[in-house]
């Protein structure tokens, strides 16, 4: 099962990097990410392929947007295009494959040592609690990878807000192209939006028994607010609230963290373990869902001319 | 061959596919995608390691023959990284076909030349 | 049960094998649209139904049945989506382009 879709995976990176239309590109690159989802639940991550699954979705809306920004600024490349050298593909080429076999020759015989693996699996549900081992590590084992992950989280926002021009004018003249013109597609977006905002609060909740958490249920819930966009328009969304909003929820997650795990409130307070992983996936939730609103509204804020 | 050494080879070959693509397209948007197909593939290797045929995922106090979890928790905080670089990589994209009107990286080096 | 189950898990891996088989067949854009919406649907609906009956009663097929439920609705909505972005961007069909002599041609 698992070299099947290893093949496929293979066979749509090599179509991905064929490919010369950027729409087609747009669509192989979403193909790719459902296949390397589909590869990380064989090799037993249920946990990871949820999050590929949500944030690939996500990127291919981010990617259709910015095709539709810059499709209206390209001039039509009308000059021909001068002819490839013989060599101009041949030498890189040669070079990539040779240094592909290289690093396969170098990979080491043995496994990777187990003993990290075995004192994590042992221990984890009366340390931290929870069933679920991959949300016991990065919220309790290593709570200062995701301490930082959130600040590199808040510092990419911070550069998308500073790189795009924003206007408020092509906010409140843009209608949704498409959506608004077509009664049934309006409809069943009504219908469906609160059943995605109770799927994130779902995955949220479940995070620490079940595959989920934070960040999945945060991307699901910024995809509501794009649904949502699709209906309404989001003229009535302040967004610097929301920006605000979304650094004092990082605060929120520093302090909490640093008196849980790090100054070891975690093992005295006579509260249940569950609930310190709910709260933290919670907080984690709201700030991924800031975020990935925020980056949604800039892209489709952007100045058009 | 065990399943693991399989996992990792084909991985390395799709790093080095996108690498392939990184260095040889003249689209910028196909080398943003290159990036993704880049980072699938550190991620693939990632949870490759140590992998065994028939191993069960780590969800659940005490189950057996668990994959390892550490790779999982670092990899998730890596796919959310990745999706907010494409955006920063996007935008950066979109403020530069304004000024050069091209998405070629041909145009890109004529005008900063002048 | 678990007999039963495969047996209609494999009857929707047919049905979507036919889909493919059309997607192939068909060379009109409005003609795989209309195939690949169908046979998606109906093929995967299948599959989860007999997931569910492999599984039997439990807290698993209940959730495999709500996902039924929601593929139901989004599906074919996605479906008419793609076709009315490509009505609307001006991709004609056969009897439009006259490659494919139409008899309904005047009620277009």
């Amino acid at each position: 099962m698992i070299p099947v879709f290893l093949l496929l995976w293979i066979g749509s990176a090599v179509l991905l990097v064929r490919e010369k239309r950027a729409v087609r590109l747009i669509i192989i690159l979403g193909v790719y990410s459902l296949i390397s989802a589909v590869c990380f639940f064989l090799l037993a991550a249920p946990d990871i392929a949820m999050a590929e699954v949500v944030v690939s979705a996500f990127s291919t809306i981010l990617f259709i947007v910015c095709f539709e920004k810059y499709y209206s600024n390209v001039a039509p490349d009308r000059k021909p295009r001068r002819k490839a050298r013989a060599g101009s593909r041949l030498i890189p080429l040669a070079f990539t494959v040779i240094l592909a076999a290289a690093v396969i020759l170098l990979i080491p015989e043995q496994a990777p040592p187990t003993y990290l693996k075995d004192l994590y699996m042992s221990r984890f549900s009366g340390e931290i609690g929870g069933e679920n081992a991959v949300t016991a590590i990065y919220l309790g084992y290593r709570m200062y990878d995701t301490l930082f992950e959130a600040l590199m989280l808040l510092v990419s926002i911070v550069a998308v807000v500073h790189l795009s021009h924003h206007d408020d004018e092509a906010v409140s003249v843009e209608t949704p192209s498409g959506v608004s013109d077509s009664n049934i597609v309006g409809v069943t977006i009504r219908v469906l939006c609160p059943v995605l905002l109770l799927l994130s609060v779902y995955l949220v909740a479940n995070g620490h028994i079940s595959p989920g958490g934070g960040f999945h249920g945060g991307v699901v819930a910024a995809a509501f607010f794009v649904c949502r966009y699709m209906i309404y328009g989001i003229t009535d969304m302040r967004i610097n609230n929301v920006l605000v909003m979304e650094k004092i929820v990082y605060l929120v997650i520093v302090v909490f963290s640093v008196y849980f795990i790090i100054l070891g409130a975690h093992s005295y307070l006579p509260i249940p373990k569950g609930i310190f992983l709910t709260v933290m996936n919670l907080l984690l939730g709201i700030k991924v869902a800031c975020g990935f609103f925020i980056v949604f509204y800039r892209f489709i804020a952007f100045e058009r001319r | 061959m065990a399943i693991a050494q399989i996992v990792e080879i084909s991985s390395i070959i799709v790093f080095f596919i996108g690498f392939y693509g990184l260095i040889t397209s003249r689209n910028i948007i196909k080398s943003i995608a290159s990036i993704t197909i880049m980072e699938m593939a550190v991620i693939v290797f990632f949870l490759g390691l140590g992998f065994l045929d028939g191993m069960n995922p780590p969800i659940g106090a005490a189950v057996e023959n668990a994959a390892d979890p550490l790779p999982q928790a670092l990899v998730l905080t890596a796919i959310i990284i990745g999706v907010t670089v494409t955006a920063v990589n996007l935008t950066m994209l979109i403020s530069l076909t304004r000024q050069i009107k091209s998405t070629d990286w041909d145009n890109v080096k004529n005008t900063s030349s002048e | 049960m678990t007999i039963a189950g495969e047996i209609i898990i494999a009857a929707g891996v047919i049905f979507i094998l036919f889909g493919v088989a059309g997607l192939v067949r068909f060379k009109n854009f409005y003609a795989r649209i209309l195939v690949t919406a169908k046979i998606d649907t109906v093929g995967m609906m299948t599959i989860i139904i007999g997931m569910a009956v492999k599984h039997g009663l439990s807290f698993f097929s209940l959730k495999v049945l709500l996902l039924m439920a929601a593929l139901l609705i989004v599906n074919p909505l996605a479906s008419h989506m793609i076709a009315r972005a490509a009505w609307s961007s001006g991709y004609k069909t056969d009897a439009q382009t006259g490659k494919v002599k139409d008899e309904n041609k005047d009620y277009l």
